[in-house]
C-alpha cells in the first residue's frame, strides 16, 4: 500500500502519518491525518513554547482541527454556560462541571500536558476520601446483589437493596459526584 | 484596615540564605484550590467574586490560619492597599500582575513579617496556598503548604473529582494542583554558553522555566524559575521527590562546574567581569533597573566563587529586590519618575556596597 490517497482511519482527510502495531502477535496498520495523530499521541510532538498557557492553546487549537470531524458533542457547559470554542480561545474553563461537560474532548489535551497523565494521583480531601470509600462499598454491595438474585436468595438481596439504599441517600455530603454508571 | 508594607521588611528569603544557596535563591510549594459550587474566578460575576472572598476570607480565620497574633497570617484586603503597595508587594512575589490590579474581590493572606505562607484568593483560581522558604528548602515547605490545605479543607468544600483530582480553572494545574519552583541563579551557565543546553535538558524533563516575576517575565540577571509541569497523574511525594532528589542535583552539579571551569580556565575574564559590575555599582550616578539586576547578578558570582567579600548573597538577593521602582519609591519616600528612580537607585546602590571589596 502506498502513501498516496490513504485516507486517515478517523475522517477523510489525507493521512500523513502511517504506522504499525504489533500487538498479542497481531499487525496491524494505522493511518491518521496530523490532527488525529497528534490527538492521539503518535506524534509525540513536544510543544516547544515556553509558557504553560502558550502550550495549552497550542494543543487547544491543534484539537480544534481534529474537533471538527467527530460529532459536535455537548456545545455549552449547562453550569456555567461556557463553550468549548471559548476554552480554546482562551485556556480556561469556567466551572467545576465543566471538565465532565467537555470530558471527551479535554482527555486528550491532558493526556499531552500531563505527560501522560489522565487520571489523578494523590491527596483527596477527607470529605471525598469518605465518598471513595462510599463509592467502593456500594460497587461491592451491587456485586453481592446481583449474585444473590441470580442465586435466588431473595432475603439477603433484600438487604442489600436496604443497604444500597441507605448508603444512597447519604449522598452529597461534599466533593463532586461523579456518575457511578461510568464507574463499574 | 489600611496597611502599608515596609520596603525594608525582612521577608526570609530576602534576608536569609539557605541550604544550597550559592545557586538556589528560594524555594516554593504552591497548591491551586477552587470551591464546590462556584465557577472559577474569571467566568464568575463581581457578586460571586465578592461571596469567594468573604468565604475564603471567613474559612481562613475559621481554621485559624488567618488571625491578629504574629502566629496567624494577615489579611490584607489589595483593594484598600495604595498602588505603591501593591507594587511593592508584586515585586516580593507575593502577588501575581493579576492580583497588582486594584478590583475589590482579590484578596491576600501573608505572614508578617517572614512572608513564608501566603494565601491568593481570587487569582486564576479561587485559592492558592503559598509557602516560600530561602535555600533548597521544598520538603518543609510541602508539609507546610499541606497542613494550611488540610485545615482549609475541614472547613470547606473543595471542587474535586476522583478522576481528575482537584478542579483547576486551567487545566495544566489540574490533578494534584501543585506547582513546585525554585529561584535560581544560573550566571555561569550563560557564560559557558550552556543555557540552550540547559533548556532543553529542562524541556525533556516536562519542567517550565520562567522569569522570577512568573508566567511570561524574563530570565533577568540570570535568575530563572524552574517548576514541574506535570500535576496530574503522579502523586504529590512523587512530583517533589523526582524534583529536589533527581532533578535539582543535576542543575546544581551543570551550574558549578561551569563554575569551576570558569575558574580555572577563565580565571582573569571571571575576575574582570565581577570586578567592573562592582566598580560600576559603587560609582554609577544614574542607574537602569535592569543594568542594576545584570551587575548585581554578576557580583552575586564573585560571592559565590570567593572572589568578592564583605558581602554576602543574602545582601545581594536583597538589593535586586530593593532597586525595584515599588520598593525603590517605599524607601525614599515619596513618588518618582523613572529619571529620579534612576538617581535614586544609584544612590541607593552605592551607599549599600560600600562594605564590599575586590
Ligand atoms: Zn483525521
Ligand atoms: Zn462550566
Amino acid at each position: 500500500m502506498g502513501g498516496m490517497g490513504v485516507k486517515c482511519d478517523m475522517c477523510d482527510n489525507e493521512a500523513t502519518v502511517h504506522e504499525v502495531v504489533v500487538s498479542n502477535g497481531e499487525r496491524r496498520e494505522r493511518h491518521l491525518c496530523e490532527a488525529h495523530a497528534n490527538e492521539l499521541g503518535v506524534l509525540p510532538k513536544k510543544p516547544d513554547a515556553e509558557t504553560m498557557s502558550a502550550m495549552m492553546h497550542k494543543m487547544v487549537a491543534a484539537q480544534g482541527h481534529a474537533e471538527t470531524s467527530k460529532k459536535q458533542a455537548i456545545a455549552s457547559c449547562s453550569e456555567c454556560g461556557l463553550t468549548f470554542a471559548k476554552f480554546r480561545a482562551e485556556g480556561l474553563l469556567g466551572c467545576p462541571a465543566c471538565y465532565q461537560t467537555f470530558e471527551d474532548r479535554i482527555v486528550p489535551l491532558l493526556v499531552r500536558a500531563h505527560d501522560g497523565g489522565e487520571q489523578h494521583i494523590g491527596r483527596v480531601p477527607k470529605r471525598a476520601g469518605s465518598m471513595v470509600e462510599r463509592q467502593q462499598r456500594l460497587m461491592c454491595l451491587r456485586r453481592e446483589l446481583g449474585e444473590a438474585v441470580s442465586q435466588e436468595e431473595y432475603e439477603r438481596a433484600a438487604k442489600l437493596r436496604d443497604e444500597i439504599g441507605t448508603i444512597e441517600g447519604g449522598r452529597g455530603e461534599g466533593g463532586e459526584e461523579r456518575d457511578e454508571g461510568s464507574q463499574e | 484596615m489600611m496597611t502599608r508594607f515596609d520596603p525594608e521588611a525582612s521577608a526570609s528569603w530576602l534576608t536569609r540564605s539557605g541550604r544550597e544557596g550559592d545557586v538556589v535563591v528560594s524555594s516554593r510549594v504552591r497548591l491551586a484550590r477552587n470551591m464546590a459550587g462556584f465557577p472559577f474566578v474569571h467566568r464568575a460575576t463581581d457578586d460571586q467574586r465578592e461571596a469567594i472572598k468573604e468565604r475564603a476570607q471567613e474559612c481562613l480565620m475559621d481554621s485559624g490560619i488567618v488571625g491578629r497574633s504574629r502566629s496567624h497570617l494577615m489579611w490584607v484586603d489589595l483593594a484598600g492597599l495604595h498602588a505603591l503597595d501593591r507594587r511593592v508587594l508584586l515585586e516580593r512575589n507575593l502577588i501575581s500582575q493579576q492580583q497588582a490590579k486594584s478590583e475589590p474581590w482579590r484578596g491576600l493572606a501573608v505572614s508578617t513579617p517572614d512572608e513564608e505562607y501566603a494565601v491568593m484568593v481570587n487569582e486564576e483560581d479561587h485559592l492558592r496556598l503559598q509557602v516560600v522558604r530561602p535555600g533548597l528548602d521544598l520538603t518543609s515547605a510541602f508539609r507546610e503548604a499541606i497542613t494550611m490545605d488540610d485545615r482549609l479543607e475541614s472547613r470547606m468544600d473543595y471542587a474535586f473529582s476522583l478522576r481528575f483530582g482537584y478542579l483547576t480553572a486551567c487545566p495544566t494545574n489540574l490533578g494534584t494542583g501543585i506547582r513546585v519552583s525554585v529561584m535560581l541563579h544560573l550566571p555561569a551557565l550563560k557564560l559557558t554558553g550552556e543555557m540552550d543546553k540547559f533548556k532543553r535538558a529542562t524541556k525533556a524533563m516536562s519542567l517550565a522555566v520562567r522569569g522570577v516575576h512568573g508566567e511570561g517575565s524574563d530570565t533577568l540577571g540570570d535568575f530563572c524559575q524552574v517548576s514541574n509541569q506535570v500535576t496530574l497523574g503522579r502523586s504529590e511525594q512523587d512530583i517533589l521527590m523526582q524534583f529536589e532528589h533527581e532533578i535539582l542535583p543535576q542543575i546544581l552539579d551543570f551550574e558549578r562546574s561551569s563554575r569551576r571551569t570558569l575558574l580555572s580556565k577563565r580565571r582573569v575574564m571571571l575576575e574582570d567581569q565581577v570586578q567592573r559590575a562592582l566598580g560600576v555599582l559603587r560609582s554609577a550616578r544614574i542607574m537602569k533597573a535592569e543594568e542594576a539586576t545584570q551587575l548585581l547578578s554578576q557580583v552575586r558570582l564573585g560571592v559565590a566563587t570567593e572572589l568578592v567579600s564583605g558581602i554576602t548573597l543574602e545582601q545581594l538577593t536583597y538589593l535586586t529586590v530593593l532597586i525595584q521602582p515599588g520598593h525603590l519609591q517605599r524607601l525614599v519616600g515619596r513618588p518618582l519618575d523613572q529619571a529620579e528612580r534612576r538617581i535614586e537607585r544609584a544612590t541607593m546602590l552605592r551607599e549599600r556596597l560600600t562594605s564590599a571589596c575586590g
